[in-house]
């Protein structure tokens, strides 16, 4: 039993982590809103000039001094392709996203280890306006020996210059924070993996030191397309408050409905992060998920995320995390990540990550490592 | 002139010369020994938000400056506060190169090194010994361009020195300052300045010079 316990857990990593796309460590650069750095609202995915001028300025180590071209000219290092079309885009933005990685998964009794392609994508991005239109086309992998190529992501948006806004399509809900690892637990257990997008409607306010983001949606997007009876409302509610520069307090609450095959349920969460000095973030979420049907007490997640730079480009981070069984507080899986992420340039870096997943009842100890290297053309 | 004119016009001018003789040490006095404080320490943020939300802080501790307290309602402050501008951090490098030399210019000459306050006068106070909250106004040279400000102020006793707590509001364009605008992301118009000082009095002119 445990040895399939194990199992379960590794391959289940396996389809998993993939670090190194949001950056919520960049509150310690006072940026405390995805929206600077990426097109989609709820961070992650393309990167807006902007965001690609700041990651040779500030994330690379040598990003800045290997090029003679500004940061914001079409042709420097940072731009689509190292600026090989110049400005011949406008403003049309595109990101190839590659991500090749080794994975070792031990476990009681055995061990399992693969070289794969975690991600391979293309984005494109048009902003005008006020208006974007966001598309992505990519092959992720879903399981074991199985990918998958789809568009992920696709949405119309709008915001106006008094910071009302919506958007409607393909996203991810607006919850909590959006950890690059998305196989942290305040991700992936709630319902907010690669793959949980919803075809909704967001609406959203922004202001100078407040973001409301509300999501409606009448269900996950695959289970719109594929019909397997999984259909079910969902709702989701975001509620950012700035309480300085480098002090964020998140408010979130997610709901989906009952399903023809799934019972209703939902989580609540408080999320607080802060920057003490330049090189440190630190992040910390609660959740408390519930289940239509589900007697005892709620499945409660505490994930917290300490990220230093320890040089520039040199980002350790380390993040222990909890996750407590539905109706049973002792159960659940208690996990250690510790990552290292290595930016040399502007377009490529390495990450090292290794997770250790305990079981909190019956001691069951997985670990995983994953060597990914990360192409961001 | 003869010497019975001089004599003559010396009886005229006696009186006043005497008077002036009488006044003139108040007149000095009240120049130099009006209550001066000088910035001990002191920090200024300025408070940028920006177009897709949220704000970032570009701050300096480069402040510094004396100034005299005279009596009156609302009492005026004689002397000025600079701040160099080339200090100016905001965290990213790339944002401070902007910021000093694209928008500011410090590089322009003096008007637009520094920024300083002169002429200010606190609404609610009458004397140097006021402590409390109160309403200023005074004169901001920025980018060479003066231009009155008016803000809100907060002074309380630290020891024997003095905290000053202020804030104002700062229209960019008001000063001759190009839109800050950088792939997409922006500052919006209105900025806030909060300045923090310490002061602690400084000895009198006449005090000084013995």
């Amino acid at each position: 039993m445990k040895g399939r316990l194990a199992i379960l857990a590794g391959v289940a990593l396996l389809a998993a982590a993939a670090p190194g796309n949001a950056e919520p460590i960049f509150l310690a650069r006072q940026y405390a809103r995805c929206t600077t750095c990426h097109f989609s609202p709820t961070g992650g995915g393309l990167l807006t000039p902007y965001g690609r001028s700041l990651t040779r300025e500030e994330l690379s180590t040598m990003g800045r001094g290997h090029s003679t071209a500004p940061a914001a000219d079409a042709s420097g290092e940072q731009a689509f392709l190292f600026g090989l079309l110049g400005n011949r885009l406008g403003k049309l933005s595109l990101g190839i996203d590659l991500r090749p990685g080794r994975l070792e998964v031990a476990f009681p009794g055995g061990n399992d280890d693969r070289n794969l392609l975690m991600n391979a994508e293309i984005t494109a991005a048009f902003r005008a306006r006020g208006w974007t239109v966001y598309g992505e086309l990519g092959r992720q992998p879903q399981r074991e020996e199985d990918a998958r190529v789809d568009s992920f992501e696709h949405w119309v948006g709008y915001e106006s210059q008094k910071g009302l806004g919506f958007r409607a399509g393909r996203f991810l809900p607006a919850y909590g924070i959006r950890f690059s690892d998305h196989t942290a637990f305040n991700r992936k257990p709630l319902g907010l993996d690669t793959s949980d997008q919803v075809y909704g409607l967001e609406l959203s306010h922004t202001g100078d030191r407040h973001l409301v983001q509300l999501t409606a949606s009448p269900g996950r997007a695959d289970s719109i397309i594929d019909n397997d009876g999984t259909r079910a409302f969902v709702g989701a509610a975001r509620v950012q408050f700035d309480l300085s520069t480098r002090t964020v307090l998140v408010a979130s609450g997610l709901f989906h409905g009952e399903s023809d095959v799934n019972p209703s349920d939902g989580s609540a969460g408080l999320a607080f992060g802060f920057s003490p000095i330049r090189r440190l973030t630190i992040w910390t979420e609660g959740d408390a998920q519930f289940q239509q049907g589900s007697s005892g007490a709620p499945s409660y997640v505490l994930v917290n995320e300490t990220s230093f730079e320890v040089f520039r480009g040199i980002w350790l981070k380390v993040s222990p995390q909890l996750r407590t069984s539905l109706g049973d507080t002792s159960g659940g899986t208690f996990r250690w990540a510790f990552e290292l992420n290595l930016l040399p340039r502007t377009h490529w870096n390495v990450d090292l990550s290794h997770y250790r997943d305990k079981g909190r009842s019956n001691d069951v100890v997985v670990k995983t490592t994953l060597l990914q290297l990360h192409l961001y053309l | 002139m003869t010497w019975i004119a001089v004599k003559r016009l010396h009886r005229r001018i006696a009186p006043a010369l005497a008077l002036l003789a009488l006044l003139s040490p108040a007149i000095d006095g009240w120049a130099a020994d009006v209550p001066s404080y000088r910035v001990l320490r002191g920090e200024v943020r300025i408070v940028c938000p920006l177009t897709v939300g949220g704000v970032f802080e570009t701050k300096t501790t480069s402040i510094s400056g004396t100034v005299g307290v005279a009596d009156g309602s609302p009492a005026a402050l004689s002397g000025e506060l600079s701040v160099d501008l080339s200090t100016l951090d905001t965290g990213i490098e790339l944002r401070n190169t902007h910021l000093r030399e694209k928008y500011l210019e410090v590089a322009r000459g003096a008007e637009f090194a520094s920024a300083v306050i002169s002429g200010v006068r606190l609404d609610k106070a009458g004397t140097s010994t006021f402590r409390g909250q109160t309403a200023f106004a005074g004169t901001l040279l920025l980018h060479g361009v003066r231009r009155p400000v008016a803000g809100q102020a907060e002074i309380r006793s630290e020891g024997n020195d003095v905290r000053v707590l202020a804030s104002f509001p700062l229209r960019i364009d008001d000063y001759g300052i190009a839109a800050p605008r950088y792939l997409g992301v922006g500052v919006k118009n209105e900025v806030q300045v909060k300045i923090s000082l310490l002061v602690t009095p400084a000895p009198a002119a006449s005090e000084a010079a013995r």
